[in-house]
């Protein structure tokens, strides 16, 4: 894998950097030590680059200085070196100030084409990893990150799906909509199947997975679960534009912004 | 040219032309049952005021909302309310809050059929939600909308908008169906005239519902479906476009089923899809007050729109999440217990008839 992490010059962009120094293989990774950001003097960042390098000398590692916007600059870079994940150390900027001012994290996870790992909160070791994505059958890559980062870190998966359904007619089958992970394991349903299709995979790879199914509004059930599970880390689906959809950005509603608001423990965007 | 026509003619099938005949008998019976209405209620001034006793906004609203749970139906009710309006029976405060009654009561039948299974312990309780759900948002939106309109309508803010143009309308439909009406009045009471328009109008929109063209929004591979309609100005919008075309709400809440093959819709997609359905609704009473040529029943309805889609908005744009999270713990906390739902279904066919006693 290809990564890049962003230094900033600041002590949550170091934090970053030492969160994803373990998550990374020597022999297996490259590692891109990107130092950026707008009215910073080159000398910040070249002590940003020094703090930090100690931390990757087992790695490939490549280092890049960039005086410029971090958001724009990030997207490019990634893009140019086939980048597959970014390490991003949140401000975690709200309310006002987000509207005002914007956010980093909000823009790389829309315009990024790789996963973003959003750096925040309290940092422990990666014991316990939160995978929380529907469950299409094209969107598997959250699982498949996630199983690759608990190899590497011993940690262990939950896999959890809401179900924020409510039945519209008579006929639906209501069963589904009440059912533990275990039910509807047990039962086929569609949920079901694709969490134990999943939990075979990662179980398969040598990772200690387990799947729970939640029944709630989305956004809250998932923050209810990363409060009672006490995870390190969360992994969602990532929400890109689409460009050959006009006005895509006006029409969808951004999930995963809306995860980056409503939590506070690290992200990775698959 | 002919081969023009021949192809256009060739795109329609049988069944489409069938619905297009139903669509224009059913718009032919929804014309006449108002001019019946029109005729019939001029009698019904001394009747809805001193015998229902339909003098107040307050009992004007619990009527409508009692009189929508009879029928079954909401437009019915407003339609009627109207024709009451323009034969000077109600005032346009009393027809304003009986429409608006009407709305409250519009959906209670799904609730109830849920709640007879549900008492019969058939397990039913799960497919009550979306029921329950759309009735708590209609109640939370038209009870605050009820009092903003009935402001604006005491401050006279719409009185300044004419219709020329509608007058002009409905003078023509006057040319073909008052010989109707006149013809009819020689032989019949008006009484009879104003129960013989009821029928037609319930056979109206009957045939109404069947003959509007059926909307299929798709369980595609296009996943991006289900994102657009976890916005919620968007899926608002959606409601209301998709009921402007159906005129029910419950029909268009019925159009979400394939989203989901299941019969399922999200908690986060319902919400707002009612709220935009719930003003469009009023698409056939609008039509209703313009061929009646009443500005005042123009007003009433138009105002009716505006206020709730007002409310909604604010809903959407300050305190959506907040909202979503209240309409859903409720209907839940409802559906909990026997006890609960009993509770819920006792006030709600309890108030609207405490409120005919003012």
């Amino acid at each position: 894998m290809r990564w890049l992490i962003v230094l900033d010059g600041t002590e949550r962009s170091d934090r970053a950097a030492a969160f994803a120094a373990p998550l990374i293989r020597s022999g297996e990774d490259e590692v891109l030590l990107l130092a950026a950001g707008e009215n910073l003097e080159e000398s910040d960042l070249k002590a940003a680059l020094d703090r930090n390098r100690p931390l990757f000398n087992d790695v490939t590692c490549h280092e890049q200085i960039i005086a410029d916007g971090i958001a724009e600059t990030v997207s490019e870079v990634a893009e140019a070196r086939q980048i597959n994940v970014v390490v991003y150390g949140s401000r975690g900027r709200r309310g006002w100030s987000r509207l005002l001012l914007g956010s980093v994290a909000s823009y790389l996870e829309r315009h990024l084409g790789c996963s973003l790992l959003v750096v925040r909160g309290e940092l422990k070791p990666m014991k316990k990893i939160l995978i929380a994505s529907s469950l299409y059958p094209q969107l598997m890559q959250p699982v498949i990150l996630a199983t690759r980062l608990a190899q590497r870190t011993g940690a262990t998966v939950t896999l959890l799906h809401v179900m924020s359904q409510l039945a519209l007619i008579d006929e639906a089958s209501v069963a589904p909509l009440e059912a533990t992970a275990e039910e509807a394991i047990e039962l086929h349903t569609r949920e079901g199947d694709a969490l134990a299709e999943r939990i075979a995979y990662m179980e398969a790879q040598g990772v200690q997975a387990k799947s729970v199914l939640r029944h709630g509004l989305v956004i809250d059930e998932l923050v209810a679960e990363m409060q009672a599970g006490r995870y390190d880390l969360l992994v969602i689906g990532a929400h890109r534009e689409q460009e050959d959809i006009p006005f895509w950005n006006l029409l969808a509603e951004d999930l995963a912004d809306d995860i980056l608001m409503a939590t506070q423990a690290p992200l990775l965007i698959a | 040219m002919l081969l023009h026509l021949k192809l256009f003619l060739r795109k329609f099938t049988l069944k489409r032309l069938l619905k297009l005949g139903m669509f224009v008998i059913a718009l032919f019976l929804f014309i006449l049952a108002l001019v019946l209405l029109k005729e019939g209620a001029r009698q019904f001034g001394p009747f809805v005021r001193d015998i229902l006793r339909v003098n107040n906004a307050v009992n004007a609203l619990g009527f409508g909302w009692v009189f929508a749970y009879v029928v079954m139906s909401g437009s019915p009710v407003a339609a009627i309310t109207l024709t009451l309006l323009d034969a000077g029976s109600l005032n346009p405060l009393e027809a304003f809050a009986m429409i608006n009654g009407s709305r409250l009561g519009a959906s209670f039948i799904v609730l109830f059929i849920g709640f007879v299974y549900s008492m019969r312990g058939k397990g039913k309780k799960s497919s009550m939600s979306t029921g329950l759900v759309s009735l708590l948002v209609t109640q939370t939106t038209y009870i605050p909308a009820l009092f903003l309109g009935g402001l604006l309508l005491g401050s006279g803010w719409l009185n300044g908008f004419q219709l020329t143009e509608v007058s002009a309308i409905s003078s023509i439909f006057d040319i073909i169906f008052d010989p109707i009406a006149t013809l009819l009045l020689v032989f019949l009471p008006r009484w009879v005239i104003f129960g013989l328009g009821f029928l037609t109008l319930l056979g109206s929109f009957s045939l109404l519902d069947r003959s509007l063209p059926q909307i299929h929004l798709e369980d595609s591979g296009f996943r991006g479906m289900a994102r657009i309609l976890y916005r919620p100005i968007f899926t608002f919008l959606l409601g209301a476009a998709v009921t402007f075309v159906t005129m029910s709400v419950s029909l268009s809440v019925s159009i979400l089923v394939p989203l989901s093959v299941r019969g399922y819709v999200r908690r986060e997609n319902i919400i707002p899809y009612v709220m935009g359905a719930n003003i469009t609704t009023f698409v056939d009473t609008l039509v209703a007050a313009i061929l009646l040529g009443n500005h005042d029943a123009f007003t009433v309805v138009l105002l009716e729109m505006l206020s709730v889609a007002f409310i909604s908005i604010i809903v959407i744009i300050s305190m959506y999440r907040p909202y979503e999270r209240m309409v859903i713990s409720f209907s839940e906390g409802i559906l909990a217990s026997r006890r609960n739902l009993s509770l819920y279904m006792l006030g709600i066919v309890g108030i609207p008839l405490l409120l005919m006693l003012f």
